[in-house]
């Protein structure tokens, strides 16, 4: 079994190009960083190819991580958020946002019995711009405006497809709940 | 639920894993390692963009700069015309060929006047059967007629160019309270400014990278914003282009000379300038800088005019219409005999003049940074260090003269002052586009020459900056 390296390890193994550091980095946290690219690309071949690119900017900017500022798991995620979200403006998949209605009132998100796993595939259901904006603002952290600067729309639409978002998630909720597939 | 149980969940689906085929994907990495342009879809329309514009300003200075024979005669004929329809004065001093030019209407009209006589010459010769024509002196009277009555202006100049990178002064990252996390990011810092150094050879890395970050990568982009904010990039290179127009000033030296000034200044008109460059800047701030180079700059101007040239002026014309008397019916009365006659030679010259410099231009300029873009406006001064001339003039005789020994070999100083909008393409390379105005400077006569000439550009800049 391959030894585990420690972040400060596998970043300056990275940054001198060793390839022992650069396969222990992958074979640590792919895993992880490639559910996080499903989590915003839904389809898993190009979910892949986002995972390669990432590790591809991660070796190149190693030097650019700051043990100081978070764990190398949080920095190599952001930098794979930041590319699925380029990919997904590449593919052109920003929907006139306007189009969607906003939704006026919001109710608390039904978490009840909810556990990671099941919301992890629940939001993988979600259509592609409240994914993003849920994945952002509820999962990563972001501000309204930040998402709004990140996906180029504005920080109203942001907020209104959040709240759009939760809930197409209470209404999957339920609809398994009436279903009984919910323990 | 409680708030803790809310945040475990997000956490939870924060690091939830899948499965997948590492050693494939570390398989699939190794070779996209080895062939990192390959392993991307680049996309190529910043290429195409920015070829395009390239393409453009090269054809556009091509296609400005007619390298034509300096010396054409494109037109010439030899036409009888009638001494008594078209009377030519011969021996025209200064002050009548310039009055003469002045009313260019009277010579298209003496023109058509001849022209129309030459048509019932010939009708008339070929009613009757014994025409003869005969030749009995040489007399020669010459005659510019010049047909540009416009004055103009030119110029020759330099350009500037600024930069559009944003800057912002280095974050010390060091805190008193040093751990042993801390240590290791110093080393890591440490060894990323030994890899960057490593990679700096620029003549190995400046032309890839530049075109790599330029032209297809997306990534350094969105790299761009936030490593521009950490580098304040001292050094930079850049290819400048310009194209322009250029007013010219002729003026005579004596008084007695302004009629030659004069005709000059209608014969010559100044056409368009580009100009090509090397620059080097360096910045004292992210928005104070100082520029030098080192550019080729060639300015045209069209030479054009006719000469008309009596080659005889006491043909005799046998049997031709000596008078028309025209009677109210509409019946015409001819009267046919013996008239004079001149012959006359037109020369149509269409000459271009190629006007070339090598310059230095120096300057200080102030950008004023605003995202991606930046606003600047520059001062200096372009030193001329060779200046060269091919084509031809008319000179005092009022003849032309190829590759006239009128220019100084050098002219000094020119002030320059201009204005620019920079772009940036990534943390390193930029566009700029802007006018500039080059001015002032001595005359670039020799002074023994009776007229001095100077030049003012009015140029349209265009570079692409690189930073180190």
């Amino acid at each position: 079994m391959d030894r585990k390296y420690t972040d400060i390890e596998l970043s300056l193994g990275c940054v001198n190009k060793d390839p022992k550091f650069q396969h222990a980095l992958v074979m640590q946290y792919s895993e992880g960083l490639y559910a996080t690219a499903v989590r915003y690309i839904k389809d898993t071949d190009e979910a892949k190819d986002i995972l390669q690119d990432s590790f591809l900017k991660i070796f190149k900017s190693m030097h650019q991580f700051d043990p100081s500022k978070g764990s190398l798991s949080a920095w190599m995620s952001k930098v794979v958020v930041n590319q699925a979200i380029k990919y997904w403006h590449k593919q052109k998949r920003q929907v006139a946002y306007e189009d969607y209605l906003p939704v006026t009132f919001e109710q608390p998100l039904i978490l009840d019995k909810l556990n990671s796993e099941r919301l992890y595939h629940l939001i993988t259901t979600l259509e592609d711009p409240y994914r993003m904006v849920f994945n952002l603002h509820v999962i990563e952290g972001y501000s309204h405006k930040e998402i709004a600067e990140k996906l180029n729309v504005k920080t109203s639409s942001s907020r209104s497809m959040l709240t759009r978002a939760k809930s197409m998630l209470r209404t999957k909720i339920a609809r398994l709940k009436k279903q009984k597939a919910w323990i | 639920m409680d708030i803790n149980d809310y945040k475990n969940i997000i956490k939870g689906v924060k690091e939830h894993k899948l499965t997948l085929d590492k050693e494939q994907l570390w398989l699939d990495l190794q070779e996209a390692q080895e062939s990192p342009v390959a392993s991307k879809p680049k996309s190529n329309r910043k290429y195409y963009f920015l070829s395009l514009a390239l393409l453009i300003s090269f054809s556009t200075c091509w296609h400005l700069s007619p390298d034509q024979s300096t010396k054409t005669a494109n037109h010439q004929t030899t036409e009888l015309v009638s001494k008594s329809k078209t009377p030519i004065e011969q021996n025209q001093d200064l002050a009548n060929i310039v009055s003469n030019q002045k009313s260019p209407q009277k010579s298209t009209t003496n023109q058509a006047q001849s022209k129309t006589e030459k048509e019932l010459i010939k009708k008339k010769t070929s009613q009757s059967q014994t025409s003869n024509i005969l030749v009995k002196s040489t007399a020669i009277a010459k005659h510019n007629q010049l047909s540009r009555p416009e004055s103009y202006q030119a110029t020759r100049s330099s350009n500037e160019n600024f930069t559009a990178s944003k800057t912002t002064s280095n974050t010390a990252r060091e805190n008193p309270s040093i751990s042993k996390t801390k240590d290791a990011v110093i080393s890591i810092e440490n060894k990323s400014k030994i890899l960057q150094i490593l990679k700096l050879p620029w003549i190995k890395t400046i032309f890839p990278l530049a075109i790599r970050n330029v032209f297809f990568s997306d990534s350094a982009l969105a790299k761009a914003q936030k490593q521009t904010k950490k580098e304040h990039l001292k050094h930079s290179l850049s290819v400048m282009s310009s194209v322009g127009s250029i007013s010219k000033q002729l003026e005579a030296k004596r008084r007695q000379l302004d009629g030659y000034a004069a005709i000059r200044n209608r014969t010559e008109r100044p056409l368009e300038e580009w100009s090509l460059g090397l620059q080097y800047c360096y910045r004292f701030t992210p928005k104070l800088k100082a520029n030098i180079g080192l550019e080729f700059s060639q300015f045209t101007e069209n030479l054009s005019f006719r000469e008309m040239t009596g080659v005889d002026s006491s043909l005799l014309f046998d049997d031709e219409i000596k008078k028309i008397i025209l009677f109210a019916d509409g019946s015409t009365f001819e009267e046919f005999g013996t008239v004079n006659g001149t012959a006359y030679t037109f020369i149509d010259y269409n000459i271009y003049n190629h006007y070339r410099s090598l310059n230095v231009p120096l300057s200080v300029a102030y950008t004023y940074p605003i995202n991606r873009w930046s606003f600047g406006a520059s001062l200096g001064a372009s030193i001329n260090l060779w200046y060269g001339f091919n084509g031809s003039l008319i000179n005092e005789q009022l003849s032309l003269t190829e590759n006239p020994d009128y220019f100084k070999t050098s002219i000094g100083i020119q002030y320059m002052s201009g204005l620019a909008i920079g772009y940036a393409l990534n943390e390193r390379a930029s566009i700029t586009l802007g006018p500039s105005l080059l001015f002032g400077g001595k005359s670039i006569t020799k002074d023994s020459y009776s007229l001095s000439q100077q030049h003012k550009s009015y140029r349209i800049n265009m570079g692409y900056q690189y930073s180190f």
